[in-house]
C-alpha cells in the first residue's frame, strides 16, 4: 500500500515525463502489476486532457507597439518615485518647509552614510533588489491611491537600506549566504546548541523596553499579518532587543540593535538564532525547515526579522514597521520611550527611509 | 537578455516575441481577464526594462520574467481582494472571471455550432475549478499544466522549495479530480 503511495504521488512527474529512465522504468513496472495505481494514472491523464480544453487567446496586435512607445515616453519623463515624491511633499512644503527640509537633509545623510561597499554576490542581490523594487512599486501605487486616506507623507525602506538576507536551510545548515549584516566580527562557526549569544538574556516587561539598550527601540504591538507581540527580551551582554510575535502557533522574531554594529549581534548570531532557534522553526521536514531572515537599516537602527515566513511576507512586515505614522495617538502602532505622541511629534527621527 | 542588456535594442523585440504569448496566457489564467491580462502583460515587460541592468547570467530568463509576472498578479490580486466583497463560495463566474471569451473560440480552429454548448460548460467548469484552488496551488497549476514549466522552474518563481511546488500540485490535482469528477469518469 505504502509502495502505491509512493508511485501514485509521483505519476504527474511520469505524465509529464519529469523522471529520469530508471524511476519511469520502476513506475511502469509497478502500474503492469496494481491495477489501482493504473486507475489513477488514467484518471490524472484525463484529468490533463480535461484541463486542456480551456485554451489560451492570442494576443491583440499594437500589445508591442503601445510598449515600446511607452518606454520611449517613460525614457523623458521624470521616473515613479520623483512624481510620487513631488505630490506627497508639494502640501508639507507649503506649510513646513523646515521640515521637509530636515527630513531631506538626514534622507542624504542616512543615504551616505549607508553606502558602503558590498560583497559581490549577484545572484542574491538580483534577487533582493528585485524583491524591493517590486515593493517600492505597490507601495508607489498604493501611497498614489490612497492619499485622500492617508494625507501625512510616508517613507519607506529603500533598497539601499536592505543589506542582508538569506534563507538557513535545516539540511544544509546554511545556504545562500547573502550580504554582511554590520556586526561584531563574525565568531567562530557554530559547534552546538549550547551558548547561542541569542538565547541568553531576559525577558523585559512591556512595554518598557527602553532603558536597557543605548537607543530609543521601536516596538509595533503589531506587524502585518497579524502578528502580535508576545515578548521582549535584551540580549545578555549586547546592545539588542528581540521582539517575540506570535500568531496562533506561528512566531516571528524582531531584533532590533543600532546600526554599525554598535554592541550588537552579529551575522552569525542570526544564523545561529534561525538553525538552533524556538522550536517551532524545526518541524523535521526538509521542504518546510527553511526559516528566512531579512535584515535592513532603518535612520541609526538595524532590524532583523526572521521567521518561517517566505521573503515576500517578510518585506511587507518590513514596509509596515518601517513606515511613519502619526494618527496613532493611542494604543496606536507604535510605542515609545516615555510618551505615546513623542514618535508622532518628531517623526522622521527613526524610521526615515528613501 | 543578456544582449538586449549590453545594449543591442533588437533583442528586445526578438525577447518580447517569444514570450508575449506564453506570458500573456499565464496571466490571462490568473486574472481571467483579456484585457487586464494584456495590461499586466506591457507591465511585466515594462518592468523588465526597467531591471534588465539587475539582470545576471545566473538567473533563468525565463523565470526572471514569470517572477515579474507573478509579483504583479499577486499585488494585483491582494489589491482586488482588499476593494471586493464578492463572495468565495460564488459558483458561477460571469463572462470575465470564468465564461468562456469570444477570443478562445475564435483561438479554438475546432470550433463546432453543435458541440459548443457542451464545450462551453466544460471550459467554464475547468475554469471554475482551478478558481477555487488555493492561490498558490492555483499558480502552481497554471504554470504547470499549461505553461509547461518544469518543477524546478516554478519553485524559482514562486521563491519556494521544489517539494513544495510537488506537493501543491499533488494537492491540487486531487483537489481538481474531485471537481471535475463529471468529465473525468472513473
Amino acid at each position: 500500500m505504502k509502495e502505491c503511495e509512493d508511485i501514485q504521488d509521483r505519476l504527474e512527474a511520469y505524465i509529464s515525463n519529469d523522471i529520469d529512465d530508471s524511476e519511469r522504468i520502476e513506475i511502469q513496472t509497478h502500474l503492469d502489476e496494481c491495477q489501482s495505481c493504473s486507475g489513477v494514472l488514467r484518471q490524472l491523464t484525463r484529468l490533463s486532457e480535461v484541463l486542456q480544453t480551456w485554451k489560451g487567446i492570442e494576443p491583440s496586435p499594437g500589445m508591442y507597439e503601445t510598449l515600446k512607445a511607452r518606454l520611449t515616453e517613460t525614457e523623458s519623463s521624470p521616473s515613479a518615485w520623483s512624481r510620487v515624491f513631488a505630490h506627497n511633499f508639494a502640501k508639507k512644503a507649503v506649510f513646513w518647509p523646515a521640515e521637509v527640509a530636515a527630513v531631506v537633509l538626514l534622507t542624504l545623510f542616512i543615504r551616505d552614510l549607508l553606502q558602503k561597499p558590498a560583497p559581490k554576490v549577484p545572484d542574491d542581490l538580483t534577487t533582493i533588489d528585485f524583491y524591493v523594487q517590486e515593493h517600492q512599486e505597490v507601495t508607489v501605487q498604493t501611497v498614489s491611491e490612497e492619499t485622500s486616506k492617508q494625507p501625512t507623507a510616508q517613507m519607506f525602506v529603500s533598497r539601499d537600506d536592505v543589506f542582508y538576507y538569506e534563507f538557513v536551510e535545516k539540511f544544509p545548515k546554511f545556504t545562500e549566504q547573502g550580504l554582511i549584516i554590520s556586526g561584531p566580527p563574525k565568531r567562530e562557526k557554530i559547534h552546538s546548541t549550547k551558548g547561542l549569544a541569542i538565547s541568553k538574556g531576559h525577558m523585559l516587561p512591556t512595554p518598557l523596553p527602553w532603558d536597557v539598550v543605548d537607543f530609543d527601540p521601536v516596538v509595533p504591538p503589531r506587524l502585518q499579518h497579524g502578528f502580535v507581540l508576545d515578548s521582549i527580551r535584551k540580549i545578555a551582554d549586547y546592545n539588542s532587543l528581540h521582539l517575540l510575535y506570535t500568531k496562533g502557533t506561528d512566531t516571528l522574531s524582531l531584533f532590533e540593535q543600532l546600526s554599525q554594529g554598535k554592541g550588537g549581534l552579529a551575522v552569525q548570531d542570526f544564523r545561529e538564532y534561525a538553525t538552533y532557534g524556538p522550536a517551532e522553526f524545526d518541524t523535521g521536514s526538509k521542504e518546510q525547515g527553511r526559516v528566512t531572515i531579512l535584515a535592513w537599516t532603518n535612520g541609526p537602527l538595524s532590524f532583523v526579522l526572521i521567521g518561517k515566513q517566505d521573503m515576500s511576507r517578510l518585506m511587507d512586515i518590513m514596509q509596515s514597521i518601517s513606515r511613519t505614522k502619526t494618527q496613532d495617538e493611542k494604543g496606536g502602532l507604535y510605542w515609545n520611550k516615555g510618551d505615546e505622541h513623542r514618535y508622532g511629534a518628531k517623526r522622521g527621527r527613526f524610521n526615515v527611509g528613501i | 537578455m543578456l544582449s538586449y542588456r549590453a545594449g543591442d535594442d533588437d533583442a528586445f523585440e526578438i525577447l518580447y516575441r517569444r514570450y508575449e504569448k506564453p506570458l500573456l496566457n499565464f496571466l490571462y489564467r490568473v486574472v481571467k481577464n483579456v484585457a487586464e491580462a494584456e495590461n499586466l502583460c506591457q507591465e511585466t515587460f515594462f518592468r523588465m526594462v526597467r531591471a534588465k541592468k539587475k539582470y545576471v547570467a545566473t538567473a533563468q530568463f525565463k523565470t526572471w520574467l514569470y517572477h515579474i509576472a507573478y509579483n504583479l498578479c499577486r499585488d494585483r490580486l491582494r489589491r482586488k481582494t482588499h476593494r471586493s466583497t464578492q463572495s468565495l463560495n460564488a459558483l458561477t463566474l460571469s463572462r470575465d472571471e470564468g465564461g468562456v471569451e469570444l477570443q478562445e473560440r475564435i483561438a479554438d480552429p475546432s470550433s463546432d455550432p453543435d458541440r459548443d454548448v457542451e464545450k462551453d460548460e466544460l471550459i467554464a467548469s475547468v475554469k471554475n475549478a482551478i478558481a477555487h484552488l488555493p492561490e498558490t496551488e492555483h499558480l502552481v497549476v497554471i504554470l504547470r499544466e499549461y505553461q509547461g514549466l518544469e518543477v524546478s522552474e516554478i519553485a524559482d518563481i514562486l521563491n519556494c522549495p521544489v517539494g513544495t511546488v510537488k506537493s501543491h500540485n499533488h494537492r491540487a490535482r486531487k483537489k481538481l479530480k474531485i471537481m471535475l469528477a463529471k468529465y473525468i469518469g472513473d
